[in-house]
């Protein structure tokens, strides 16, 4: 396992593990997990040495190669840590009346450097949900993807297992709702742009 | 990218899925884990795995890395190289530190 390590961790790998973790920043701002500018470097680090010392769901080299468990280890260690902040965090908010925009609006001025209201995540969770579910019902196959997605299966093995689509379908259903990201309010994208500027 | 998805025929219907899936025991239907601001288990599982595949489009990105990115790169490769220097007693001292860390955070 170790000499498969070695092989694997190349400059290419790294970069990709790299990019993918930058991508959870967001997520983990926005439930105020503490990030860096560093954080993405960070997190495919631990994820590395937790192969090395043998901590963590071990690694085994032919199951996978080293960039999908790499981004499994990233997309755990994110998770339980956006959950748990979920989970222990809770505050009291003067809620006034008004949509989402209006909320928005009200709250970005107030936010601490770098940090994301609870308010503004959890009107962010449910801008990025109800565009999702606005996928047509027509469409199963990307149905039944977000189905597992929201009870926590996200891997491709694991879905096209639990649903029987092939790997064309699988793949074309998953297009058609990454798609999605198009439909998202550009100010929801302008907010997340502006935290990730104020943390550099 | 390809969208050119054409009516079902009845092949992967819901039920089907449905009947397949053994919830995990932390999601529950209208288990909220924000009882003030209403944010369900489902929609944070359901948004943090839209960003998971988000990331991992972005990883299969080819283009060249950036400055800020070669140097992650480097010096990911520079701490994978220490680690692999690392004498066994230094190993398990390691070991500890971050056993330690990982208590200190919960």
């Amino acid at each position: 396992m170790l000499h498969a390590l070695a092989e694997q961790n190349t400059p290419e790998v790294r970069k990709q593990a790299r990019r993918y973790a930058e991508q959870r920043i967001p997520l983990l701002r926005g439930a105020c997990v503490p990030v860096s500018k560093q954080t993405p470097r960070d997190l495919v680090d631990d994820a590395i040495t937790d192969i090395f010392l043998g901590d963590g769901d071990p690694w085994d080299p032919n199951q996978c190669d080293l960039l999908t468990h790499l981004r499994g280890a990233i997309l755990k260690r994110t998770w339980l840590e956006i959950r748990h902040r979920k989970l222990v965090r809770y505050s009291p908010f003067d809620l006034a009346e008004g949509d989402v925009e209006t909320v928005l609006a009200r709250e970005r001025p107030h936010a601490s450097r770098g940090d994301i209201s609870p308010i503004v995540f959890a009107s962010m969770i449910e801008l990025v949900a109800t565009e999702l579910r606005k996928i047509e019902t027509r469409d199963g196959p990307a149905q039944v993807i977000l189905e597992c997605w929201q009870v926590g299966f996200v891997e491709r093995r694991e879905v096209m297992l639990l649903t029987g689509l092939d790997d064309e379908t699988y793949k074309l259903a998953r297009e058609r709702i990454l798609l999605r990201k198009k439909y998202l309010p550009p100010r929801l994208v302008a907010i997340v742009e502006d935290l990730l500027d104020r943390s550099a | 990218m390809s969208d050119d998805w054409s009516p079902p025929t009845g092949e992967y219907e819901r039920p089907r899925i449905l009947a397949s899936l053994e919830v995990t025991s932390e999601v529950a239907e209208g288990d909220c884990i924000d009882p003030v601001l209403g944010v369900s288990e489902r929609d944070l599982r359901l948004v943090d795995a839209f960003y998971h595949h988000l990331g991992v489009e972005a990883s299969e990105d080819p283009s060249p890395p950036t400055a800020e990115e070669q140097e992650s790169i480097d010096w990911l490769g520079e701490q994978f190289a220490k680690l692999q220097a690392m004498t066994p007693e230094e190993l398990d001292a390691l070991r500890e530190e971050r056993a330690r860390a990982r208590r200190w955070r919960r």
